[in-house]
């Protein structure tokens, strides 16, 4: 990576008004006091840098993209670009409904710079990228809203440009489809592009980004990671904890040891939902298990991108051993009812990951009072 | 390297290589809406042809048969289309860009270009409606039995000042429908009628000598009776009527420096 700044901002601020009244008659709301959505920011960015930028509604992150894009002028202060922008703050501009697809590709690309042959040459791309050749001659008004967004996007990732600015490009669209932009987002960065992404699921974007940017109430906190910010900041986003580095499957020996789930429950004292997420849950598995020195399993909760949201550990004995409950407990305060997958994980002595079975539980969406999912993992005998 | 600054200041120049870099923007914007109308209904130009055609027949029927208005040698509809389709042009773009800021807002919202490329394009969509009423009255010129003189080569010069004069009549009312959501209504109002005192049914030189000064100011009125001057070998117009071309001029100087000056501030304004 260079150490060339490709956007510099400096003492940047935005003030927007408050309109007080909104009379039922009267034509012109008054205008009231105003506010910065923006407050006195300054930031470098580098040249090929991925940037996560996340905060609470009308926490100036929208704000600062459209000044950057040149949509709106900044009230004090200055933003340095080098390198042509290409701005995503709404997916799908400049599409007409009543033309097809295909012709749609040719309007927005040229609402982008794009001239036709730039984009004849991409089309085949785009149209793969798109994964909907059956309905390209379709008008668009037909589309689903999850593959207007495809379409969209597909055209904006061809664009060239040195800067790409992404405002809730992930807020619609399947899990394929958000693996897609976070691939195309580090195929972009690995051009040595700079991308700016607007988002609340950081922890989507986690493993791609370099630092990330936490707006609050029009200010901003710098940080190289997702944990840090969690700490800086009064967010609410539910960001991960350190636990990463435990859980990356290492070298399996399967032949020192052998671990079979019979069964799996999870037990908490709360009634709906909310409560559920405000408790200490337990989980209690029942295992079959044969080893020839003492371990510990480690039970990880992951979403749906296989960011680890919490664990909890336990220790067991060596020999072999029927039918043993091993009860976990999960610390309150890092799960969300977002789909969520179980997963264990053995490790040696040392701290060591022998064997990995991620994935053994999936619990697609919760129920409004349990906590319930289909398990994953194969029932086997144990071997001599 | 571009620095973005409170004041959002550009350059003359570079602010016509930025509206030149995005003609292709221009274009399909204007590509868009047109096929966005015409696949909205099937038989698209059909309608405009026979539109025409029905408006054509009712001007004859009220001005050139009823009250006969004298026209001397040139046939009346020959003589009402040029008028016609030049205040067509006109009335169109009008229409189209008093509200094309607000249609747009979505798109000014979220994407930078220069604003002043959503009124250019409204000029390009209407094109398509002058084109095929020219080549209606060309159809008809020919039928009619008319004959060609040299002084049909003076057309595309004419063409070009219709063009200059509803670009900036069309970047005004834009620009005026920024502070107030009635110039749509206003502007329609102040078109229809506004036709009674220009040239278009009859020729200008059936208008009393005291009360020509309105069709001296009037630019389209100028531009309609040259245009007959070029095409119907009609007598030469008045040089007064050149006042209503320079004002017109003093009109597309004065609004590209305003939209240079407002163009980063519009979407802020919307």
């Amino acid at each position: 990576m260079t150490q060339e700044t490709a956007i510099s901002i400096r003492n940047l601020s935005k003030e927007y008004y408050r309109i007080e009244k909104s009379g039922r008659f009267s034509r012109k709301p008054t205008k009231g006091t105003g506010f910065l959505a923006v407050n006195n920011i300054s930031v470098a960015i580098r040249k090929g840098e991925v940037i996560c930028i996340t905060g609470h509604n009308g926490s100036g992150k929208s704000t600062l993209l459209k000044m950057i894009a040149e949509v709106t002028l900044p009230t004090s202060g200055e933003i340095e670009i080098n390198g042509k922008v290409a701005s995503i703050l709404e997916i799908g501009i400049g599409f007409q409904p009543e033309i097809s697809g295909y012709e749609n590709i040719f309007l927005s690309g040229a609402m982008y710079g794009l001239k036709n042959s730039e984009i004849e040459a991409k089309i085949d791309r785009i149209i793969d990228m798109f994964g909907f050749p059956e309905f390209i001659n379709t008008p668009v008004k037909y589309y689903s809203s999850g593959m207007y967004m495809r379409l969209a996007f597909s055209i904006i990732v061809n664009i060239n440009a040195d800067i790409y600015l992404f405002d809730e490009v992930t807020s619609v669209g399947d899990t394929e489809f958000r693996t897609k932009v976070i691939h195309e987002i580090s195929r972009l960065k690995d051009r040595n592009a700079t991308v700016l992404i607007v988002t609340h699921t950081p922890t989507l974007f986690s493993k791609i980004s370099d630092r990330f940017l936490l707006f609050d109430k029009g200010t901003i906190s710098v940080s190289e990671s997702l944990n840090n910010l969690q700490g800086a900041g009064n967010v609410d986003n539910r960001l991960h904890i350190g636990c990463e580095k435990l859980a990356q499957i290492k070298e399996i020996h399967t032949e020192n040891i052998d671990f079979n789930l019979t069964d799996l429950k999870i037990n908490t004292p709360a009634t709906d939902l909310n409560a559920i997420f405000d408790n200490e849950i337990e989980v209690v598995a029942t295992a079959c298990y044969k080893s020839q020195e003492s371990i510990s399993i480690l039970l990880t909760i992951c979403d749906i991108m296989g960011n680890i949201l919490t664990s909890a550990k336990t220790e067991l004995t060596a020999g072999k051993i029927e039918n043993k409950a091993i009860t976990f407990v999960l610390p309150k305060g890092y799960l969300h009812p977002a789909p969520l997958s179980l997963g264990f994980e053995i490790l040696n002595d040392n701290g060591k990951s022998i064997v990995s079975y991620p994935n053994v539980m999936n619990m697609p969406y919760l129920k409004k009072d349990s906590l319930s999912g289909y398990l994953n993992m194969p029932i086997k005998i144990l071997k001599d | 390297m571009k620095i973005i600054s409170p004041d959002g200041h550009i350059g003359t120049l570079e602010y016509l290589k930025s509206i030149w870099e995005s003609r292709h923007l221009t274009i399909a914007l204007a590509k868009g809406e047109i096929k966005n109308q015409s696949a909205l209904n099937i038989s698209g130009i059909f309608l405009n042809i026979i539109q025409s055609l029905i408006g054509l027949a009712v001007y004859w029927i009220v001005f050139g048969v009823a009250i006969g208005i004298d026209t001397g040698e040139i046939p009346y509809p020959i003589f009402v289309l040029p008028g016609i389709f030049i205040w067509h042009y006109f009335s169109a773009i009008t229409g189209y860009c008093s509200n094309c800021f607000i249609i747009n807002q979505n798109l000014i919202s979220k994407l930078y270009f220069p604003r002043i490329c959503v009124p250019l394009s409204k000029v390009l969509v209407g094109m398509v409606d002058f084109i095929i009423g020219f080549s209606l009255f060309f159809i008809l010129f020919i039928c009619f039995g008319q004959s060609f003189t040299i002084k049909w080569t003076i057309f595309p010069l004419i063409i070009i000042a219709i063009i200059i004069f509803v670009t900036t009549i069309g970047l005004w009312i834009s620009f005026i429908s920024l502070f107030s959501m009635d110039t749509a209504r206003i502007s329609a109002q102040l078109t229809n009628f506004l036709i009674f005192i220009t040239p278009v049914f009859y020729p200008g030189t059936i208008i009393p000598e005291n009360f020509k000064f309105i069709l001296y100011i009037n630019p389209v009125a100028g531009i309609i009776e040259y245009s007959r001057w070029s095409l119907l070998d009609a007598p030469l117009p008045d040089s007064k009527y050149l006042i209503g071309i320079g004002i017109i001029l003093v009109l597309t100087i004065s609004i590209f420096f305003i939209f240079k000056r407002y163009e980063k501030k519009i979407s802020d304004l919307l």
